[in-house]
């Protein structure tokens, strides 16, 4: 592996990626055309409501999408320019733990109950850095102080540790061997927020001291506001605006997004009633053709219901709609 | 954790106590005259009454109770078989081993054949290995145990001449005799682990070790399986204790002499002696199968280990440790 300081550029580059889930004659479209890219030191966020298809986006990225029912349909993960997609499945384990690793959204059941807390965190370690066991178990004493638990609790078992300890644990897991992706899916929502901000400030530290990349999966844009560099905000399989954390908090072009920044309570502004978005997201299985936000948005206009285009506004910030497309009418607000 | 040990063999001392009492009773007021069967329809009254007396039939209920418990539990006299004044006791022991060895292979076979089967089935859910090890499954379970020791005896022994059709002279009398009554229970056994299974692959954890990094067989046998396997523990425990106690079938067909053939024999003949000491001994035997089962529970969970533990005493003394290793 190189040297943390070494690492630079662009680490992830997510293309295309299309992903289904297939039961009963089903077709549920989860993930429509993802395209983003992730360079290493960088923190992602993906924003979004719940069934948005953020967590299937992170668990296509690590091939670990249950089959059947899911099914890639199609796109590019290119991963240091490698394809993910084209890895045979018995190489993938080489790669998961090893280069992305993964912090599950449950602590509650992401630990295996009959399993010593070290040995979980020594396998991985064990498994990918080919060491024996004693310095597995070294290293992942280590790994356990790091992330603020006394190793002497090494040889406890889960049913012993609270959620927000487990939660650690689970962070140990997937930093246990110093990924240079880390994918974390709601790492806090199963968390109370005093323990939430504290474990977001580990992450973050970790994350910066190694230099590696986050992919920080949440529907609470404070808690991208706080960690993440970029952020991606999910609609209905789709990622309807990109962009740094500046200009998306600062300008955002979508009206999703817009709408998201409208419903959140202000603390400086005196407003009795928050405005949220009208309607519900749409059923996936059976998406509106255009633009999947159309029947929500206050500014559809007739092309909306047959196409959306992609806008570019420079350095990064795109945005899938088509209000700013030369053909629509009443243009950008 | 001894301390828990203790307390479950305690407990066990009820349990084995009821077990007698209830057996004892059942037989006191099953219609049948041992007497009768012991010296025919040619005697007179007289020769009755004074055989009768002799066995301590013409006792009370009470009287009979308490001398049956005190020479089982007092003396560990099981006393002598009405029928050829043998001792029960002598008889059982060398009778037992022949069943014990048939319910353990039994044990043993499905531990080793039935659950790599689940675990298979399960991994190639709704696959044709899936489907495949579910017919083999129901066909094992819906094939009477007799008909198909019979089976095995045409096709083994009268056709093929492999395998010796009955007694137990060498160890390999037992391979049919095994073979014939361990199928059920790799039926149901395959089924039980084949449903936990598919319980636990979708689990959280089965996920975090795949992120992790662990190789698909890995993950199956080390990470699943513990976790799928008490209940088929369980299954595994009752299983057993019912083998020792049915292997009456299989014994006839194959004429071992072993426990169950002699315990049915004993109940068709009112041979009070042979089925009370039969059936105590069987329940002291399965209550200590259940027992070794509880322990290994607490082996594979550490979760039930920590419910035996929780005394008070022991978790103090842990925060001691815990506190001064912090200071």
């Amino acid at each position: 592996m190189e040297n943390a300081n070494q690492k630079s550029g662009r680490l992830l580059s997510v293309q295309n990626l299309s992903v289904q889930y297939e039961a009963n004659n089903e077709v549920v479209k989860a993930v429509n055309g993802v395209s983003f890219d992730l360079n290493y030191g960088e923190a992602l966020g993906l924003v979004g409501e719940t069934g948005a298809g953020k967590t299937t986006i992170a668990k296509a990225i690590l091939r670990i999408l249950p089959d059947p029912p899911a099914k890639l349909t199609g796109g590019k993960i290119l991963l240091d320019g490698e394809n993910l997609l084209d890895v045979p499945a018995d190489k993938m384990p080489e790669i998961r733990g090893q280069r992305i690793s993964m912090v599950f959204q449950d602590p509650m059941t992401a630990l295996n109950p009959v399993k010593r807390v070290g040995w979980q965190i020594a396998e991985g370690i064990r498994l990918h850095e080919h060491c024996s066991k004693a310095e597995a178990n070294e290293r992942a004493k280590e790994i356990l102080k790091l992330v603020g638990i006394s190793e002497d609790r090494f040889r406890e078992y889960p049913h012993q540790f609270s959620g927000g300890m487990k939660q650690r644990v689970v962070i140990a897991i997937a930093l246990a061997c110093n990924p240079d992706l880390l994918i974390a899916d709601e790492p806090t929502s199963a968390l109370d927020v005093t323990i939430q901000a504290q474990v977001l400030e580990m992450m973050g530290e970790l994350q910066k001291a190694k230099n590696s990349a986050l992919i920080l999966i949440t529907h609470d844009f404070g808690v991208v506001a706080k960690s993440c560099d970029k952020v991606g905000v999910v609609y209905a399989g789709e990622i309807i605006e990109f962009g740094t954390i500046r200009q998306v908090f600062e300008e955002p072009k979508h009206p999703y997004t817009k709408g998201l920044f409208e419903a959140i309570p202000s603390m400086s502004l005196d407003v009795d009633r928050l405005s949220p978005i009208r309607g519900l997201p749409p059923d996936p299985t059976n998406l509106p053709s255009g633009c999947k936000f159309a029947p929500r948005c206050k500014y559809r206009t007739e092309r909306c219901r047959q196409a959306v285009d992609e806008h570019d506004f420079g350095d990064g910030h795109r945005c899938r709609c088509c209000m700013y497309s030369e053909e629509h009418g009443e243009g950008g607000k | 954790m001894t301390r828990y040990i203790i307390k479950r063999l305690l407990m066990l001392i009820p349990v084995i106590l009821g077990v007698a009492i209830l057996i004892f009773t059942i037989m006191y007021f099953t219609p049948g005259d041992p007497v009768k069967l012991i010296a025919g329809d040619t005697m007179t009254a007289e020769q009755h009454d004074q055989i009768a007396h002799e066995l301590g039939l013409d006792q009370p209920y009470f009287t009979r109770l308490f001398k049956f418990l005190k020479q089982t539990f007092i003396d560990f006299d099981l006393g002598t078989s009405y029928i050829d004044n043998s001792s029960v006791s002598q008889q059982l022991f060398t009778r037992l081993p022949r069943t014990a060895i048939i319910a353990s292979v039994c044990c043993l076979l499905q531990i080793i054949i039935a659950i790599p089967l689940g675990v298979t089935a399960a991994t190639h859910q709704g696959g044709f290995l899936d489907s495949f090890c579910i017919v083999l499954a129901i066909i094992a379970i819906s094939v009477p145990s007799f008909w198909i020791a019979m089976m095995f005896i045409l096709l083994f022994s009268l056709r093929l001449d492999w395998l010796p059709s009955f007694g137990i002279d060498h160890w390999y009398s037992y391979i049919l005799p095994c073979a014939a009554n361990c199928l059920m229970g790799l039926g149901s056994t395959a089924r039980q682990t084949r449903s936990q299974m598919l319980e636990v692959i979708r689990s959280d954890y089965v996920v975090t070790a795949r992120a992790k990094g662990v190789p698909e067989r890995t993950i199956l046998y080390s990470h699943a399986l513990p976790n799928a396997l008490i209940p088929v523990i369980t299954h595994l425990g009752t299983q057993f204790g019912s083998a020792l106690g049915g292997t009456v079938v299989i014994e006839t067909v194959f004429s071992i002499p072993g426990v169950g053939y002699y315990m049915t024999n004993a109940i068709s003949n009112r041979d009070y002696p042979v089925v009370l000491g039969g059936v105590t001994l069987l329940a002291v035997l399965f209550c200590l199968v259940v027992f070794l089962v509880d322990l290994i529970y607490a082996f594979i969970d550490p979760r039930i280990k920590a419910q035996y533990e929780g005394s008070q005493k022991k978790r103090l003394k842990k925060t001691e440790k815990r506190g001064k290793a912090y200071a």
